[in-house]
């Protein structure tokens, strides 16, 4: 059964809540259902494989508690202070102790793995060869397996063909990327210099420069009459003909 | 008894127990009902407490506890203070793996008065993973509701090969350098 | 003007409302006809009472527009009347387009006290669109002075709110340095910001006002709103806005929307119809009909062909009078290709960045104009948005899947560009640790793929470490998802090594060697949480299908990606794919461990003839790796000696008394490719095949020729990766070691 228990808190410490009344019952879950037999669930009694699984957990909690024993029969940490550079020390063994174990355990779980299998598929042969129900319903597991993969495989196949395309156009895609980079740029540049060409051949330099600084005089004033208006206080768009200057006072010269 | 001790029980046969420990109750018991409406292998027990430590005269009721839940609600500064308070009365040996911090109402960064910092601070201090969420959106408190489920599978030893301790160092792979 | 009655427009259906576009009257009187002929009992109660809203409105309009003097609210029940009307209709269905000169004047004149002004601020929410002549003289009025700051203000933060909504721009542009002026007040100054932010052209920028602003600056020290202002004139005039900035910040402005938040989706919402149709004219594409969103909101609006006439109009003018610009080409005109290619150098980009999203032709400008102010404008409107929206940051949105097909449009312009959006990563760091791993899970993950190669710390801290808490405490299809996304990450990366298109990659010190640490540690960091993975999830086939696809890309990265770099699987997952039990995952394997060779041996001639550019060596721990695996491999599959002679360190050499606790006869052939556990089905199928008699299946039968055959059987079922490892790396010692094998069946 699942349970859901609410704790009363302890008479306790300064900053404790105001607290409701509690429930010191159980209150029933909602969802009952009983778990070990989920491979059976039908007919309610145990298989073998939640029998199997149940023994694997009683052997991680035993595992468990094994370590927590060995590691409670060494004290040193418990009773000693620790300054900083053991701390370190022990934070830089303990990496190497992890990673070590890390190996350990990939190594042993390679090899349980192997032997597992190894008994898997010499019980699956005998079973075989028996010539029973069991035996044509795993032969016939096994072909439909056979089909599937096949389809797998297939498909895998396919996959990387059209990856392999994919990554093809990407790549052009890329290369495209800075050719057009390159070409807009040309383009900028080819019409910045069609602009200075007419300017360039038909006023002079002294013009060009009396020209340019015009125009940042024009921008100016243009600013001031903004400034203007604005410190006027006037209704600008109630008048047109006022609101048709202002609407302009923010286009720059030139010359066309 | 005033401290939580990890091992000093027997675990029962398939099960696996989760306790808990935040100030606000509605939450914890949205979360809770969101944990038992999952789909799972094992009996799964939940407890409930605002603060630790929990009281003694109840003790020998109590199953053994696999995982605690220690909810911050990122709003309130009082929240916090409650967890720090009851960390005093956790067994050390709990910190090998079978603590997580919850950390809750992230939705609502505006009004957010704790940093996440210190919380991370707080997570590296006690060796626990820190979970962010936001448990007012039922989505994200399914989700959370899962992720607490595989960590509890973990923490019960239902998962072959894969001990608290060494799923925490996973999760925790970060904080070393 | 001519006040149209278009306010019911947004109930009607579509194909109406497209041809309603450019004439809503005419539309509106058109279905009346067609109600009268066929459906006249429908001229329902519900249209009587639209029209007897809009008649009050339509008073409150000519009350608000006449009422002079001071009014106040108290004594009026007249003006609360009128007041009430408007409020009812903005909050219900939006206001008409007339409707907004009227109350903007009513609001900015002074004539009524400040909880009214506030009040019709507030309901000024467009049924469409919001004509920009009511703006600019809404900004006259501004002028003029009379109403108090709040108000002023409130106006600003409406425009910045309503922007998107505004019809045209060019006059509200023009009145550029009215906004400028207004700066030097301290209170309006962080919302002038904003709509110069908003507003800003090249052309606007000029040298006095720069001066001006840096004075500004210098009185008032740094203040977000003025550094992005500031940021973008040094964008535009890099050699006269000197002083060095800071980079990029995370919010330059306060969010404006407060008040009209909901009020704005709903417009959005109401002018979703539009999209699809206006989107499939203005693209000269057809679009699946998906629903408009509001990052191309502004979009909706067609070019008007008065708007058209308008434009060449002045352009007429300019040449006469020396007035005009270097004339810009506004996108809302751009339909066609060709009309891209001719204006490519006079585009100018709309103010706010969510239209360039969606658009391709805009999104093809984009990849070819280096413009930094457009990523800038881009990267500010898209950090907001993704940060405003995000549905498990922000309880109150609970729009997911408006969420997710924005992150949708994201990702498939970055797909477009061939680069990610720095915005986007941002905020992936930002919120992956803060995400369930559920919600809009496909559209996150895909985003992760295009997270640009940068240092490895940051991305250690900000990426792997969130990635790996989810990947360890979610589903196993969670996990298969994160692999997917990580290995097109990878691949992104390998693809612009080999053109080294970025210039700012190239530039941010990303050098060849730099790039090949951060794919190895990407490589490391898969293997690590692939090997975890597997542990966790009980060696599920599922994962090992995305984990070998992963190193399906990492086998071939020096010749197909030019990378001089290689990196063996960790023996965590090498050996649970060896023996594993699933027929796809062995000829993956082995069409890995295949290409794995071909590179090895293409870099050791490379080495040899020193060919080679690249000045890297590949660690001799990859060579000393993968001898150590293929002699495990060839052990299990062929020689049937792994259980001796694997000497990689953490394999399957084991000892005789071990072995034979199994209690299994002949174990040494355990995994040879007629035992193995993923191959038992094709010896059965074999075997049946060849003695269709025999019911006892009789596995020693397969030796010498048969031998042969079965493997002929096993390549003809499709195991075309069995085949090209057992070619390549047997096919030498083959004769030799197949007739050993030979002899170890019998």
């Amino acid at each position: 059964m699942a349970a859901l228990a609410l704790e009363p808190p302890a008479p306790a410490p300064t900053f404790e809540p105001p607290a409701p009344p509690l429930d010191p019952e159980p209150i029933p879950a909602p969802v009952p259902a009983p778990v070990w037999v989920q491979g059976s669930i039908n007919d309610g009694d145990l298989n073998a494989l939640a029998l199997l699984r149940l023994r694997d957990r009683l052997k991680e909690q035993l595992v468990e508690y094994k370590a927590a024993l060995l590691a409670n029969q060494e004290y040193f940490t418990n009773h000693l202070k620790i300054n900083i550079i053991e701390e370190k020390l022990i934070q830089s063994a303990t990496k190497n102790l992890q990673k070590s174990i890390e190996e350990v355990k990939v190594s042993l779980q390679n090899k349980t793995l192997a032997l597992q299998r190894v008994q898997i598929t010499d019980a699956l042969r005998n079973q075989v060869d028996h010539n029973d129900e069991d035996s044509r319903l795993i032969l016939e597991t096994m072909k439909q397996i056979g089909l599937l993969s096949q389809a797998v495989v297939e498909y895998q196949q396919q996959a990387n063909h059209k990856e392999e395309r994919m990554t093809d156009i990407k790549r052009k895609r890329l290369c495209l990327k800075v050719d057009e980079g390159q070409k807009v740029e040309q383009i900028q540049t080819t019409m910045d210099m069609q602009e200075e060409k007419p300017a360039s051949v038909n006023v002079s330099e002294t013009e060009n420069n009396k020209l340019e600084q015009e125009k940042q005089m024009t921008a100016v004033i243009q600013n001031v009459f903004q400034n203007l208006i604005v410190g006027s206080g006037v209704n600008w768009a109630e008048d047109a003909s006022l609101k048709a200057v202002v609407l302009r006072l923010e286009n720059n010269v030139c010359v066309h | 008894m005033a401290v939580l001790r990890p091992l000093d029980k027997l675990p029962t046969l398939n099960s696996g127990v989760l306790l808990l420990v935040g100030s606000d109750e509605a939450l914890q018991q949205k979360l809770a009902e969101a944990i038992l409406q999952e789909k799972k292998d094992f009996n799964i027990s939940i407890h409930l407490a605002a603060s630790l430590p929990l009281p003694s005269e109840r003790d020998h009721l109590r199953p053994r506890i696999d995982l605690v839940v220690f909810m911050i609600d990122i709003k309130s500064k009082y929240s916090l203070k409650n967890v720090e308070a009851s960390l005093a009365h956790v067994d050390a040996n709990f910190f090998l793996g079978k603590v997580c911090f919850l950390v809750t109402g992230v939705g609502r960064v505006n009004a957010c008065s704790i940093e996440t910092n210190a919380i991370c601070q707080l997570g590296k201090a006690y060796c626990s993973p820190v979970l962010f969420c936001e448990l007012e959106l039922e989505g994200i408190r399914v989700a959370t509701a899962q992720r607490l489920l595989r960590m509890l599978q973990i923490c019960a030893g239902h998962i072959p090969g894969v001990s608290a301790l060494s799923f925490v160092s996973l999760m925790r792979n970060s904080d070393d350098d | 003007m001519r006040p149209r009655r278009n306010s019911r427009t947004p109930k009607q259906p579509l194909q109406a409302r497209h041809k309603s576009q450019t004439d809503l009257s005419a539309w509106r009187k058109g279905r009346r006809t067609d109600s009268e002929k066929s459906l006249q009992h429908h001229q329902s109660a519900d249209d009587q009472k639209y029209d007897s809203q809009e008649g009050s409105l339509e008073q409150a309009f000519s009350y608000l527009g006449k009422v002079q003097g001071r009014v106040s609210l108290k004594k009026n029940s007249v003006l609360q009347k009128h007041l009430d009307a408007v409020e009812s209709t903005a909050l219900k269905q939006g206001l008409p387009p007339e409707g907004f000169e009227i109350l903007l004047k009513a609001a900015l004149s002074g004539r009524f006290a400040d909880t009214v002004n506030t009040r019709l601020l507030k309901s000024l929410i467009p049924a469409s669109v919001i004509p920009q002549d009511s703006v600019v003289s809404a900004v006259s009025l501004l002028c003029v002075g009379k109403c108090s700051g709040n108000i002023q203000v409130l106006f600003l933060k409406w425009l910045i709110a309503m922007f998107d909504f505004i019809d045209r721009k060019e006059h509200i542009n023009a009145l550029y340095g009215f906004f400028f002026f207004f700066l030097q007040d301290e209170k309006l100054c962080p919302y002038v910001c904003h709509v110069l932010y908003l507003l800003t052209r090249k052309e606007n920028v000029k040298p006095f006002r720069i001066r001006q602003l840096l004075d500004l600056q210098a009185k008032m020290g740094m203040q977000s709103h003025l550094q992005a202002l500031l940021s973008l004139y040094k964008l535009f005039c890099p050699e006269q806005v000197t002083i060095t900035l800071p980079g990029k910040m995370k919010t330059y402005f306060k969010n404006s929307e407060g008040p009209w938040k909901a009020a704005i989706t709903a417009v959005r919402q109401r002018n979703q119809g539009l999209s699809p149709l206006s989107q499939a004219a203005f693209l000269g594409t057809s679009q699946p009909q998906s629903r408009k969103r509001k990052w191309n909101a502004q979009l909706v609006i067609p070019a008007s062909s008065s708007y058209t006439n308008h434009l060449e109009e002045v352009r007429g003018k300019n040449r006469l009078c020396l007035y005009g610009t270097k004339v810009s080409f506004p996108v809302e005109q751009l339909q066609t290709f060709p009309q891209l290619l001719q204006n490519i150098h006079r585009l100018e980009f709309p103010s706010q960045m969510g239209s360039v999203l969606t658009n391709p032709l805009l999104l093809h400008y984009m990849n070819c104009v280096k413009d930094e102010s457009i990523y800038l404008r881009l990267y500010y409107w898209m950090g907001q948005m993704l940060q405003e929206e995000c549905t498990w940051c922000v309880v109150d949105n609970p729009n997911e899947e408006e969420f997710k097909s924005f992150l949708e449009s994201i990702y498939k312009a970055e797909c477009f560009l061939q680069e990610g959006f720095s915005a986007c990563e941002e905020f992936l760091y930002k919120t992956l640790p803060l995400w369930d791993g559920v919600c809009c899970r496909s559209e996150v993950l895909r985003l992760v793929s295009w997270i640009p190669p940068s240092n490895f710390s940051d991305i250690k801290s900000y990426l792997y470490d969130p990635l790996a808490q989810l990947f360890f405490t979610s589903s196993v299809y969670f996990k298969c998802s994160v692999l997917e996304s990580l290995r097109q990450l990878l691949q992104n990366w390998l693809n612009c090594t080999v053109i080294q298109v970025d210039s700012d990659f190239s530039s941010s010190n990303t050098t060849l060697s730099g790039l090949v640490n951060v794919v190895a540690e990407l490589v490391h960091f898969v293997g690590w949480i692939s090997t975890a993975g597997l542990r966790l999830e009980n060696n599920s086939t599922l994962l090992m299908y995305f984990i070998l696809d992963f190193y399906g890309t990492v086998c071939d990265m020096y010749l197909k990606y030019n990378l001089p770099l290689l990196i063996m699987p960790p023996a965590g997952v090498f050996y649970p794919a060896l023996l594993s039990m699933d027929s796809a995952n062995l000829n993956q394997l082995c069409h890995i461990m295949y290409r794995y060779r071909t590179n090895l041996v293409a870099a050791k001639e490379n080495e040899l003839s020193k060919k080679s550019i690249l000045q890297f060596k590949f660690s001799n721990q990859t060579y000393q790796e993968y001898n150590q695996y293929i002699t495990a491999m060839v052990g299990c599959l062929w020689t049937s000696s792994a259980f001796q002679k694997d000497i990689h360190p953490q394999g399957l050499c084991m000892d005789d008394k071990l072995l034979c606790k199994t209690g299994v006869k002949e174990l040494k052939n355990s995994f040879n490719i007629v035992y193995h556990p993923a191959m038992m089905g094709y010896a059965v199928q074999f075997l049946k095949e060849i003695c269709p008699d025999d019911t006892t299946f009789n596995f020693k039968l397969i030796k010498g020729k048969k031998w042969d055959w079965y493997l002929e059987y096993l390549y003809s079922q499709g195991l075309k990766g069995l085949k090209v490892f057992i070619e390549s790396s047997i096919s030498r010692v083959s004769q030799a070691s197949r007739s050993k094998a030979g002899n170890v069946e019998t």
